[in-house]
This record gives structure tokens, C-alpha cells and sequence, in this order.
């Protein structure tokens, strides 16, 4: 492979699309973190959806 | 199980938590072989070594116009059935969507300057594109707009199908009018107009780049199941306040 002529643009496209992509996932993996964390506390604090009171209820 | 029983938010919790480590392995593997086929792929004997930009450049473009294709059709699943998840499945297409269109503006444009002499032009392509661009973060700013998540799936479907228009447009745009971009050389009634060579590394970028699609698709939409339940719980825990 020669990059030699335009090396430089090539490895910019390639950093850039690995720059947005990895942004978009770091994004969604701390996103899922703290609404993890958030409806943990929640949960700490005695605080559940009338649907799960439900699905825990023996009825 | 029936596909309709994933229309319950925790049933599609617990398919998306099974699914998307394999999603997610598939993806990177699909990545990783598909950038040693490009890295191996041959020069173009008019553009050189440059057309390996396009083994992520046009997947991005395709994606993003799929990210749009797949929020209109939630749009309609919004507006005519009144699926559970269809409101879900447009807000997280969104801003997966204008990554990828993002991905296609920056990376055409580090293509063009070496092959067109220029960064950007405003030829119908172009421009087509970044408008899509726009309405990516148009929908996005108005999800963040309204607080009431069904009023802002009626209000984000009606502008997602009335933006779903320029998905032709960016299509044709190349046969329409005149422009700097070259015309379809893949997706067209004639087949492939690629060499081979240059056309499997191009398809396999594209089926990887795909599954990652599908995969931050399914964990946004994961996400956003999530945040629903998080702002049950904060309206729970205002009501259970004393004095309200």
C-alpha cells in the first residue's frame, strides 16, 4: 500500500470517523452508567414504579 | 416468545441486554477484518491511494440515510399504530444517525480537497447531505425541547416524515443536477460499476459499520427505556412529597 501522496488526508478521514464513533459510544456507555446509578438510588431510596410493585407482589 | 411481546419496555430490556454483547462482538470483529481488507485493497488508477477514504465514506453516507429511514418508519409506527417503542426507536436512530452523517460530511470533505482541490462546495450532493445534517440535530433539539415524551414523539414523527423528502433528493441528487460529487457507482439498475477489488473491502466496511449502527441503536434505545423509568420514579417521588 502507498500512501505516500496523500497520507495525510487518509489518516485524518479514518481518525476523524474513529474520533465521532468512539464520542457517539463513550456517550451512550456513561449515558447507560448514570441512569443505571440514578434508578439505583431510587430503588435505595424505597421508590419503585407501581408496575414493579406489582411484578413483586405474590399476586 | 412473539416479536409483539417486544413491545413491552422491560421484555425489550432484556432482549437488548442478551443481544447486544454478541451485537457488539460481531461488529468489532466485522471492523476488524473489514479495515485489513481495506488496508490491503488497491490504489484506484485515477484517484491512487485517497480511494480508500471511500470504504468509510460511503457507508457513513448509506447509514445515514438509513438512520432517517428507519425514523420514519418509527414515525409512522408513532402516528398510525401507536407502538410502544416506535417513539423509543426514532429518538435513538437520531443522534446515531448524525454521527454517521456527520462521519460522511468530514470525511468527503478530507476526500474532495485532495481529488477536487476544495474542502466543500455547495453543489446539490453536498448540500443535500448537510441539510440531512441538520435535521438530525432539528430532531434532536426538539425531543430536548419538549418534556412530555409523547407530545415530542407526535411533534419529532411529523418532522421526521416531512424531512424523510430529502432522502430522495440526496439519492438522485447526482442525476438531477449537475454536480462536482461523482453519480451512483454501486447502488445502481445497471450493478456495480466498482472493480471487484475495491468492492468487496467497500461492502464488508459497509455490513460492519452496519452492525455497529444496530448496536448503538439497540443501547440508546436501551438508554432511553431507562430514562422514562428514571422520570416515572422523579414524578413518583414529587407526588409521595409531602404537601404536593
Amino acid at each position: 500500500m502507498n500512501l505516500a501522496s496523500h497520507a495525510d488526508f487518509i489518516v485524518a478521514a479514518y481518525g476523524a470517523a474513529a474520533a465521532i464513533l468512539g464520542v457517539l459510544i463513550l456517550w451512550v456507555m456513561f449515558d447507560y452508567r448514570a441512569l443505571r446509578r440514578t434508578l439505583a438510588e431510587f430503588e435505595d431510596e424505597g421508590v419503585t414504579r407501581r408496575s414493579d410493585h406489582t411484578a413483586r407482589s405474590p399476586l | 416468545m412473539a416479536l409483539i411481546d417486544y413491545a413491552n419496555p422491560s421484555k425489550f430490556l432484556s432482549f437488548a441486554d442478551r443481544v447486544l454483547p454478541w451485537l457488539i462482538g460481531c461488529a468489532a470483529l466485522a471492523l476488524a477484518f473489514g479495515i485489513n481488507q481495506v488496508y490491503g485493497a488497491p490504489d484506484d488508477y485515477q484517484q491512487g491511494a485517497t480511494v480508500k477514504i471511500m470504504f468509510v465514506h460511503v457507508p457513513a453516507a448509506w447509514l445515514a440515510m438509513f438512520g432517517w429511514g428507519v425514523m420514519s418508519i418509527a414515525a409512522l409506527g408513532t402516528l398510525v399504530w401507536r407502538h410502544p417503542l416506535a417513539d423509543v426507536a426514532g429518538k435513538a436512530a437520531a443522534p446515531v444517525g448524525a454521527a454517521f452523517t456527520l462521519t460522511c460530511l468530514v470525511t468527503g470533505s478530507l476526500w474532495g480537497r485532495p481529488m477536487w482541490g476544495t474542502y466543500w462546495v455547495w453543489d446539490a450532493r453536498l448540500t443535500s447531505v448537510f441539510i440531512l445534517f441538520l435535521m438530525y440535530l432539528g430532531v434532536i433539539a426538539l425531543w430536548r425541547t419538549i418534556d412530555e415524551p409523547s407530545r415530542a414523539a407526535r411533534a419529532a414523527a411529523i418532522l421526521t416524515l416531512a424531512g424523510a423528502v430529502n432522502l430522495p433528493i440526496i439519492k438522485f441528487s447526482v442525476d438531477w443536477w449537475n454536480t462536482l460529487h461523482q453519480p451512483a457507482s454501486v447502488l445502481r439498475l445497471g450493478g456495480p460499476t466498482i472493480h471487484p477489488d475495491l468492492l468487496a473491502p467497500l461492502l464488508i466496511m459497509a455490513f460492519a459499520l452496519a452492525l455497529l449502527f444496530f448496536a448503538l441503536h439497540l443501547a440508546v434505545m436501551r438508554n432511553e427505556i431507562l430514562r422514562r423509568r428514571v422520570r416515572t420514579m422523579h414524578l413518583l417521588q414529587a407526588q409521595a412529597a409531602p404537601g404536593s
